[in-house]
């Protein structure tokens, strides 16, 4: 009997297993039929599909990525938003008006008027509350919690005690007592929120805006519990122009228009998918398949595209790519536990390998896309004096680009010449220089080309350190390293956000670099109340920072991005908006 | 019986403890800080952080927290998805990566006993030829490839199939192909190995010289004693499937767990390195017990015993 059973089960297994065969070869739903355009995009009507990468965190207070900042966006309305030219507009915050201080001094006290009848929604578009002055009291609350150990929490100590109440809360020694009732902001009534800053901030707005300062309903947040708020889309209210209703960790997240949002009826998009993928080749199939509608692409895949006549769209988030450079000085080493004592302590050697890097010929060779060698440091702040800030410190420069864009070998080698007396060695052989790479193809690509153009341009042999990223960046923090490369992509509209970083109290100065002078210039930036000085100001620290070169900026990128045919109009990708698809409309 | 499966389950325990503490250890020799990024938070905020995750107590301390946990089937809290639980973020992946291993390994056991018999029925025949060389590209080319040429051809030129995604049939159909067929190389040489050795059996002539039709020898008294080695290797094969599953995932948008099993160690989240290779770890027990078991039920003449 058994045998039989036994016999059966293999009789049916290789009857299925010819089925399962041809099923393989004739099934499927996935078929597109014979389309008109190129790449019509995605079909279920009104909806449009994104490319998202890192989404691992949905609680406001704790969101730390860009990407994650873009679903936020469409989700939850802040005091104030940026529009499709990155202008300041009111969202939750119809108007509002500034005061001196007690002591008199100028915007420091600001009043905000929230728009009445703004609803709070849960993920099925339930009404659950109304927005109220106290939802952005409680979330700043929140933020300066240390239990949540919110990383943005820096964003909450522009109000007047923040710090030390964030201090105090977490237990510093020796902080003094501080209460949350002493922190600078509270309710007025239900539509009226009123700060008071701990220093003027002109870019106080460009704050506000920001993802991780939006308002969260105190008695739902209580109800679920911090520690689960956040985990799964009922497990937030929403009060942006979409909701979320679906989250599939590390896959996709879809949200759906809320109706109840303050200007629905100008939103046309139903949904809005935010899909991962983690091979690009996959994503680009899925984009000529008809199964997303937006694509971040490589340089070789714009070629393509390029080569098929299809048009290529470029953005930039504002990322400035250069080698930090470990600048500890030989009596400054005991301060610094862990760290190397480099080569490239020696400035001259820092310029000789700025200028005989060729920053052009590593993007041709390593991206082949429109990065742009760093004419400057920061990139994507808007200007006083011109466009971009960018632009005003070239204009300042003569108009030159602070750092060569293609290599100058002469002057390469007059400044090894002198690097070679600052470190007391004979001949170029004796440097003693590697490149401390995290793991990746195109960063090893990248490593290797540098290696090769200061092995031709200045005669020295440089090592490459391949590790992985975490070791990679413990090495930066410790300073063992010699050349690292990092980016850097600003927070809020202002240059500070950018120059702030070279300050020697900043966490990551990972250089050593500590110039009194330059922390004074940037400290002298915060009672420069007219903006084309206060500007000026933050040129003079660009110009310091290529004098002094703690760190040697490489390239400024740009993304390339395909959108498919579906897309109409509206879809805004600019630096501190990674997506604006709240106006997007679909071709019909 | 029942004193060999309480011994066997005694002796799981015991691995999954030295495995647990094992991977305690090793994952904090590993270099780097899981809570610094690109950006590096402010010491107190740092602090805050350590003191969230229990990070702040010295390790011994952790360590029997740790534990104590784990008995309670306690994964932790991940430190990259923050205040996501490890349990959740596994019951919510693994179903998809065991649905996608199942649909593999039922593909590769069917095709690959069935190409296996036939190639040794058959032998020297092209047929046997033909499933020796689908055997050969199958152990050879690894999952990767095979996953981007099929997605190529199958999805974007011809269109049968969708290139990514999970949910609809049609989705499933290149991922457990590609996953499945190195299972299905190794499945088929080795049932064509058992089959021939079978076939040239004493039992074999007897059953022909009693007359016995091609076919009522082949199923019943070849292929049930050639299914013998297959059966071994169900363990190890169903372990390789499920754990090797990150490739295929990522190339075809899965939301399983294998991706989860690969970033969290490149992450430093400790949580889930913890959490998934106790889970997998466990996992493995369990498989090679069941096929032990299984062992004893196909062949009668197996006595299961300490």
């Amino acid at each position: 009997m058994k045998k039989r059973i036994l016999s059966l089960v293999l009789a049916g297994t290789l009857a299925l297993s010819l089925f399962g065969c041809s099923g393989g070869g004739g099934g499927g739903e996935g078929g597109g039929g014979a389309a008109q355009g190129m790449y019509p995009g995605t079909s279920e009507a009104g909806s449009i599909r994104v490319e998202c990468s890192t989404m691992s965190v949905m609680n406001p207070i704790l969101m730390t990525y860009a990407t994650e900042f873009a679903v936020a966006r469409h989700c939850w309305d802040a005091l104030v938003k940026l529009d499709e030219n990155n202008q300041v507009i009111g969202a939750a915050a119809e108007s509002w008006e500034s005061a001196p201080n007690a002591e008199g001094v100028e915007d420091m006290i600001w009043t905000f008027h929230l728009r009445e009848g703004a609803k709070w929604v849960n993920s099925q578009g339930e009404v659950v509350g109304d927005v109220t002055a106290n939802d952005f009291v409680f979330a700043w609350s929140e933020l300066l919690n240390p239990n949540n150990a919110a990383e943005y929490y820096a964003f909450a100590t522009i109000f007047k005690n923040a710090q030390a109440y964030y201090d105090y809360a977490s237990g510093v020694e020796g902080a003094p007592e501080v209460t949350l009732d002493q922190v600078g902001f509270y309710a007025a009534d239900d539509y009226t929120l009123v700060i008071e800053l701990e220093n003027p901030l002109p870019y106080l707005l460009q704050y506000l805006k920001f993802e991780v300062m939006t308002p969260i309903y105190q008695p739902f947040y209580e109800e679920v519990g911090a520690e689960n708020y956040g985990t799964s889309p009922d497990k937030l209210l929403y009060n942006g122009p979409f909701r979320m209703t679906e989250w599939t960790l590390e896959n996709s997240i879809t949200t759906v228009k809320n109706d109840e949002w303050y200007d629905a009826s100008n939103v046309s998009l139903k949904a809005i998918y935010w899909d991962k993928y983690t091979d690009s080749n996959t994503k680009l199939n899925a984009f000529q398949t008809g199964e997303i509608d937006v694509i971040d692409i490589t340089g070789e895949q714009r070629a393509q595209f390029e080569a098929e006549g299809y048009p290529v769209n470029n953005w930039i988030a504002g990322y400035s790519f250069y080698f930090y450079c470990n600048n500890i000085q030989e009596e400054d080493l005991a301060n610094y536990p862990g760290a190397k004592l480099s080569d490239a302590r020696s400035i001259n050697l820092r310029k000789a390998i700025s200028y005989a890097v060729d920053r052009q010929q590593i993007i041709d060779t390593v991206f082949k896309n429109d990065n742009e060698p760093s004419p400057a440091f920061s990139l994507g702040i808007s200007g006083v004096s011109a466009e971009t800030f960018g632009e005003a410190v070239v204009a300042a420069n003569n108009g030159q680009p602070l750092y060569n864009p293609t290599a100058d070998v002469e002057k390469a080698k007059e400044y090894l010449a002198l690097a070679l007396e600052d470190l007391g060695y004979t001949d170029a052989s004796q440097i003693k220089i590697s490149l401390l790479t995290s793991e990746g193809s195109q960063n090893e690509l990248f490593s290797q080309v540098v290696q090769e153009q200061l092995r031709q341009n200045l005669g020295i042999e440089v090592g490459i350190d391949v590790v992985t990223i975490t070791e990679a960046r413990a090495r930066r923090n410790a300073k063992n390293y010699d050349l690292f490369m990092g980016g850097w992509g600003p927070d809020y509209d202002d240059p500070m956000s950018d120059l702030d970083l070279w300050t020697s109290t900043n966490g990551n100065n990972h250089t050593g670099y500590a110039s009194e002078e330059y922390d004074a210039l940037i400290e002298s930036t915060k009672a420069e109340s007219d903006p084309a000085a206060r500007e000026q100001l933050f040129v003079q620290a660009e110009l310091m920072l290529a004098e002094d070169m703690p760190f040697i900026p490489i390239y400024w990128r740009h993304e390339d991005y395909v959108v498919s045919e579906k897309v109409a109009d509206g879809l805004i990708r600019l630096p501190f908006q990674y997506y604006n698809l709240i106006y997007t409309t679909l071709a019909q | 019986m029942l004193r060999y499966v309480l011994k066997r389950i005694a002796y799981g325990i015991l691995t999954l403890f030295v495995l647990i503490t094992l991977t305690f250890f090793m994952m904090r020799a590993l270099p780097g800080d899981p809570f610094i990024g690109d950006k590096t938070p402010s010491p107190t905020t740092l602090a805050n952080m350590e003191a969230k995750y229990g990070l702040d107590k010295p390790p011994i301390v952790q360590y029997f927290i740790f534990l104590g946990n784990c008995v309670r089937g306690d994964l932790g809290v991940s430190i990259s998805y923050e205040n996501r639980s490890v349990n959740e973020i596994i019951l919510s992946s693994f179903p998809i990566s065991m649905d996608l291993g199942a649909r593999a390994i039922l593909f590769a056991m069917i095709a690959g006993i069935l190409l296996g018999a036939v190639a040794a029925v058959k032998r020297g025949s092209i047929t046997d030829s033909l499933s020796m060389f689908i055997a050969i590209v199958g152990v050879s080319v690894p999952s990767f490839i095979l996953g981007a040429l099929l997605q190529y051809f199958l999805a974007v030129k011809l269109r049968l199939v969708p290139v990514q995604g999970w949910g609809t049939f049609a989705q499933t159909l290149l991922p457990s192909f590609a996953l499945g067929m190195s299972s299905l190389a190794t499945i088929s040489r080795l049932m064509r190995t058992s089959m021939l050795d079978v076939l040239s059996q004493d039992y074999i002539k007897t059953a022909k010289a009693k007359g016995l039709s091609q076919s009522m020898i082949l199923w019943r008294h070849a292929l049930r004693n050639a299914i013998m080695p297959v059966i071994t290797i169900i363990g190890p094969t169903v372990a390789a499937v499920f754990t090797g599953s990150f490739v295929v995932e990522s190339i075809f948008n899965i939301p399983g767990l294998g991706k989860y099993f690969v970033t969290s160690i490149k992450d430093k989240d400790f949580t889930m390195i913890s959490g998934t290779t106790i889970f997998y770890g466990a996992l493995l027990i369990l498989c090679t017990l069941v096929v032990d078991l299984l062992y004893g039920v196909v062949d009668p003449r197996v006595k299961l015993e300490d």
